[in-house]
C-alpha cells in the first residue's frame, strides 16, 4: 500500500515537473525601476494592450477594433492622416486635388516607398487596397461614398465618388495600403502583415503578445526604437502593477481610478487625453411623453453633469453638450454650450409646460450594465426624483440592440465621433437610435456634406447644432478622457483620435 | 476490472451529451446576433443579415443543435470564433496546457501543504500545532483567490520584484498563480485529512496495533493514513474540478492565456462558439478526471476492486 501511495505521489510530481518543464525560461524583459536606473539607452519598448486581438488585417475586422488598430497603425499607412487639430495631413499621398463638383479626388503618391517585402509601392497597390477594402462590410461607412477607384499612373491615384461628400478626405485615413503582390501570393493578412509602415511584424500570438521590429527601408527617417512588444493583460489592475514593477513601459486605457496615484507619485509621464467618445442619455422621441419637447427639456435641466462625472468617472471626464467636442469640425467654442444648465426649478417649469406639473412615472430606463453608465444613471434617477419624476433602472446586455430597434423609453449609451460633425448625421438623421426626425436637420446635414466651401459648411453645422439644441433629442453627458502613463525616460505622443492613439514611431528613449 | 472501466467510459457519453445540450441552450438564449458581432457597428444591416444566414443563425434551435453536434462529432469542428474567424478547436487546444499546468501545480501545492499538516494536526490533536493549523486552514479556505492573487502580485512583483506579475512565458510566471490556487485548497485539504485521520486513529485496529507495540510512525503512515486516503483522494479530485473552474479567476488576475481567460473574453465579446467549446472541454476534462479517480478508488480500496473482479 505504501508503495502504491508513493507511486501515486511520484506520478503527480512527475506530471507537474513535466508541465513546468514544458515552458522555457525566457526571463523577463523590463525597464527595472522605470527609468530610475540610468544604464545604457534602451532600444525596445513594451506596450500594454487591454484585450486580445482578433486580426491583423487592416481592412477586415482588424480595421474596426481598437486593439487591432494599435498594431496595424505601426505597420500600415494610409494616404492621409487626420491630426489632433482635425486637419487632413499627407502620408502616402504627397498632395491631392479635388474636382470642382467635389466628385473626383486625384492623389499624387510618394515615390520610393517600400513595402516590408521589398516591393515598391505603386498606384496599383493603392487601387488594389481600396478595392480589397470595399469587399469588407466592416469598413462600409468609409467606402460608402466611393463609386470607383483607378490607378491613373505609377504614382497617381483617383477616387470618384457617387455624390459630393465634403468630409470624404478624412475617411481616406481609414483605408490602409497593402502590397498587392504580397496578398496575391496567397499570404494571409489575418496573422501576417506587409505594409509600408515604420515597423514590421516579427511574431504575433492573438492572445498574448505581438513583436515588431524597425523597418530599415522605411521611406522616412527610420524609427528610434528598434523593438516593440505589445502585451495583452486583460486585468486592468494587473497591468498597472506590471507597469509599476517595470514589466511595461507604456500603458493607457486602464481603470481611471488607478490614474491619480500614478500621477501623484511623480515617477512617470502622465496625461489625461480626450477621446472621440460621448456618454449620453437617449430619449425615445416617438414615445409618449418624451415626444413632447418640454418633457425632454425638463429631463435635460435635471441633468447634473458635474456630479455624474464625479461619481461615474472619478471626475476625469469633460462635460459634453453635443455628441462631439470642440476639436470636431463644425463645433466651435460658441456653439459648444450648455443649453440646459442643471436647474431643478427650470426643470419643473418645463415639466409643467409638458402638462405634468406634479411629475410622473417614466417607467424603465435601460442601462448598459456593469460600466460607468450605471453610475451616472443613478445620479440622473436621484435628480429626477426631486422634480417628481420616477424611473426604474434596468441593466441590460442588449442595450445597443434595444436602442437600435427603438425598444426603450430612456437608455444610457456611449458613442464615438470623428473629427467632422458630418458623422453626427448618424445620430440625428433618421433612422437613428433616438427616433429623432427633423426634416430641416436632415436637409442641412445633406447640404453641409456636399458643400465644398468650408466656411459655408461651418455655418450650416452651426445651424444644425442650434436646431438640435432646441429640439433636445438626447442628453450628452460627458466626453470621457483616457489616462495615459509611460516611463519617465520615454518620449511619447498620445493622440486624441481613438483609433490612432499612439505611434511607436514617435517614441524614443532619453 | 476492464468491465468496470468500460462501463464508466460508456457512461461518459450521455454525460457529455447532456453537458453540450445545457451549454448550447444557455448560449442559444444569450442575446446578440453573430453577424453584428463579427462585422461591427459600421456594417449595413443587409451585410449582417447575410452573415447571419450563412452561419445558420435563423435556423430553428434543434436544427442548429444537431448541426453543431454533427460537426463536433464527425469532424471535430466546433465552429469558428466570431472574434478571430479561426477554428475554435485550435484556440481551445492551444490553451489547455496552460490551464492544466496551473491546476496540476495548484493541486500539488495543496497536497504538499495540506496533507502533512493535516496528519500532524490529527496526531497531535488539541496541541498548539493543531490549533494553529486549524485556524490557518480556516483562514486559507476563506481567502478569495482574486484578492490573494492581487496581494501576492503586490508583494512579490511590485514590492520585492522577485517574480513577474503576469503572463505565462517561463516557469517563474507560474509560481504566483500556483500559490494563489494552492492556498485555499490546502486549507480544505488540511481539514479533510485531519478529520478522516482522527476517525481512523480511533478505530479498534489502531488501538490493537498500539497495544502490540507497533511504532507510532508505522501506525500513522501504514495503518491510519492508508485508510484515511479514500476521502482525501475524493476531495483531491473534486478540488481539481474546482481548480479548473477557479482558474478562470486566477488566470484573469495573472493574465495567463488559458481556458479561463478564453471563457472570460469570450463572454465579454459574446463569442459563443468559443465559450461553448471551452466550457465543453472543461466538462469533458472534469468527467475524465472523475473517472480516473474512481479507478484510483478501486486501486486503493481492495473492497471495490474485489467487487468488480468477479
Amino acid at each position: 500500500m505504501k508503495k502504491k501511495l508513493s507511486l501515486l505521489l511520484a506520478m503527480l510530481l512527475l506530471v507537474s515537473v513535466l508541465a513546468l518543464g514544458c515552458s522555457s525560461d525566457t526571463g523577463t524583459a523590463g525597464n527595472e525601476g522605470d527609468g530610475e536606473t540610468s544604464g545604457e539607452k534602451r532600444d525596445d519598448v513594451i506596450i500594454y494592450v487591454e484585450n486580445p486581438w482578433s486580426s491583423l488585417d487592416p481592412h477586415g475586422t482588424g480595421a474596426t477594433t481598437y486593439v487591432n488598430m494599435y498594431l496595424t497603425n505601426q505597420m500600415y499607412e494610409s494616404l492621409t492622416y487626420v491630426n489632433d487639430a482635425g486637419e487632413v495631413t499627407p502620408v502616402l499621398a504627397k498632395d491631392w486635388t479635388v474636382s470642382d463638383d467635389g466628385l473626383v479626388y486625384t492623389f499624387n503618391l510618394q515615390e520610393g516607398v517600400k513595402f516590408h517585402n521589398g516591393e515598391e509601392m505603386k498606384a496599383s497597390d493603392v487601387a488594389y487596397s481600396y478595392e480589397r477594402a470595399m469587399g469588407f462590410p466592416e469598413l462600409e461607412t468609409y467606402y460608402a461614398p466611393i463609386a470607383s477607384v483607378a490607378a491613373t499612373g505609377d504614382y497617381t491615384f483617383e477616387i470618384t465618388l457617387k455624390y459630393a461628400f465634403a468630409p470624404f478626405l478624412t475617411y481616406t485615413e481609414n483605408i490602409p495600403v497593402v502590397s498587392e503582390k504580397y496578398v496575391e501570393e496567397g499570404n494571409s493578412l489575418l496573422d501576417t502583415a506587409c505594409g509600408t509602415g515604420p515597423y514590421q511584424l516579427v511574431d504575433f500570438d492573438m492572445n498574448t503578445e505581438c513583436n515588431m521590429t524597425r523597418f530599415d527601408d522605411y521611406w522616412k527617417e527610420p524609427a528610434s526604437i528598434k523593438d516593440a512588444k505589445f502585451k495583452v493583460i486583460t486585468e486592468g489592475t494587473t497591468a498597472v502593477v506590471a507597469f509599476e514593477s517595470g514589466e511595461l513601459d507604456f500603458i493607457f486605457c486602464f481603470n481611471v481610478s488607478a490614474f491619480a496615484p500614478l500621477e501623484e507619485s511623480g515617477k512617470y509621464n502622465t496625461m489625461l487625453g480626450s477621446t472621440y467618445h460621448t456618454a449620453h442619455i437617449l430619449m425615445n422621441n416617438k414615445v409618449e411623453p418624451l415626444d413632447n419637447v418640454h418633457m425632454r427639456r425638463a429631463l435635460a435641466h435635471a441633468t447634473d453633469r458635474e456630479t455624474m462625472i464625479e461619481i461615474a468617472y472619478e471626475g476625469l471626464a469633460t462635460p459634453a453638450y453635443l455628441m462631439a467636442n470642440t476639436s470636431t469640425f463644425g463645433v466651435t467654442e460658441e456653439n459648444f454650450v450648455n443649453a440646459y444648465p442643471y436647474d431643478l426649478d427650470l426643470a419643473r417649469e418645463e415639466l409643467a409646460a409638458a402638462g405634468y406639473p406634479d411629475g410622473l412615472d417614466l417607467g424603465t430606463m435601460t442601462i448598459m450594465g456593469g460600466t460607468y453608465h450605471e453610475k451616472y444613471a443613478q445620479v440622473f434617477q436621484q435628480s429626477l426624483s426631486e422634480i417628481g419624476v420616477t424611473i426604474e433602472l434596468q441593466a441590460s446586455e442588449t442595450a445597443v440592440a434595444d436602442a437600435t430597434a427603438h425598444d426603450y423609453t430612456l437608455c444610457t449609451m456611449g458613442n464615438g465621433f470623428t473629427s467632422d460633425f458630418a458623422y453626427n448625421s448618424s445620430h440625428y438623421v433618421p433612422d437613428n437610435m433616438m427616433n429623432y426626425d427633423n426634416p430641416e436637420v436632415t436637409a442641412l446635414f445633406e447640404e453641409a456634406a456636399q458643400e465644398q466651401d468650408s466656411d459655408r459648411r461651418l455655418e450650416l453645422y452651426g445651424q444644425v447644432i442650434q436646431i438640435i439644441q432646441e429640439d433636445c433629442p438626447n442628453i450628452p453627458i460627458f466626453n470621457k478622457q483616457i489616462p495615459w502613463v509611460w516611463a519617465k525616460d520615454l518620449n511619447a505622443t498620445p493622440h486624441i483620435n481613438s483609433g490612432h492613439p499612439y505611434y511607436v514611431y514617435e517614441m524614443s528613449w532619453n | 476490472m476492464i468491465k468496470y472501466v468500460l462501463k464508466r467510459l460508456l457512461l461518459l457519453i450521455p454525460v457529455i451529451l447532456g453537458v453540450i445540450l445545457i451549454i448550447f441552450t444557455i448560449m442559444y438564449l444569450m442575446p446578440g446576433d453573430p453577424g453584428r458581432i463579427i462585422l461591427g457597428e459600421n456594417a449595413s444591416q443587409e451585410a449582417v443579415d447575410q452573415k447571419n444566414e450563412e452561419l445558420g443563425y435563423y435556423d430553428p434551435f434543434f436544427v442548429q443543435f444537431f448541426n453543431y453536434l454533427k460537426d463536433a462529432i464527425t469532424k471535430l469542428d466546433f465552429g469558428e470564433s466570431y472574434r478571430t474567424s479561426k477554428p475554435v478547436f485550435d484556440d481551445v487546444f492551444a490553451r489547455i496546457p496552460n490551464s492544466l499546468k496551473i491546476s496540476f501545480n495548484g493541486i500539488l501545492g495543496a497536497c504538499i501543504i495540506g496533507i502533512p499538516l493535516g496528519i500532524l494536526s490529527a496526531v497531535k490533536q488539541y496541541s498548539a500545532v493543531d490549533t494553529i493549523s486549524r485556524v490557518t486552514a480556516m483562514l486559507a479556505a476563506a481567502i478569495p483567490p482574486f484578492w490573494l492573487g492581487m496581494m501576492l502580485i503586490f508583494a512579490f512583483a511590485l514590492k520585492l520584484g522577485w517574480l513577474p506579475s503576469s503572463g505565462a512565458e517561463s516557469w517563474k510566471h507560474f509560481i504566483l498563480p500556483m500559490i494563489t490556487l494552492a492556498i485555499p485548497y490546502a486549507g480544505s485539504m488540511l481539514r479533510m485529512t485531519r478529520s478522516t485521520m482522527l476517525e481512523t486513529i480511533r478505530q479498534d485496529y489502531i488501538r490493537t496495533a498500539r497495544a502490540k507495540g507497533v511504532p507510532q510512525r508505522t501506525i500513522v503512515f501504514k495503518h491510519a493514513l492508508r485508510n484515511a486516503l479514500l476521502p482525501i483522494i475524493t476531495i483531491m479530485a473534486t478540488s481539481f474540478g474546482g481548480l479548473l473552474g477557479g482558474a478562470v479567476i486566477t488566470e484573469s488576475v495573472f493574465s495567463i492565456p488559458g481556458l479561463g481567460t478564453l471563457i472570460v473574453t469570450g463572454i465579454r465579446q459574446r463569442d459563443k462558439p468559443v465559450v461553448l467549446a471551452a466550457i465543453l472541454f472543461l466538462a469533458v476534462m472534469f468527467s475524465i478526471i472523475m473517472l480516473v479517480v474512481d479507478l484510483l478508488y478501486a486501486f486503493v480500496d481492495p473492497r471495490i476492486k474485489a467487487k468488480y473482479s468477479k
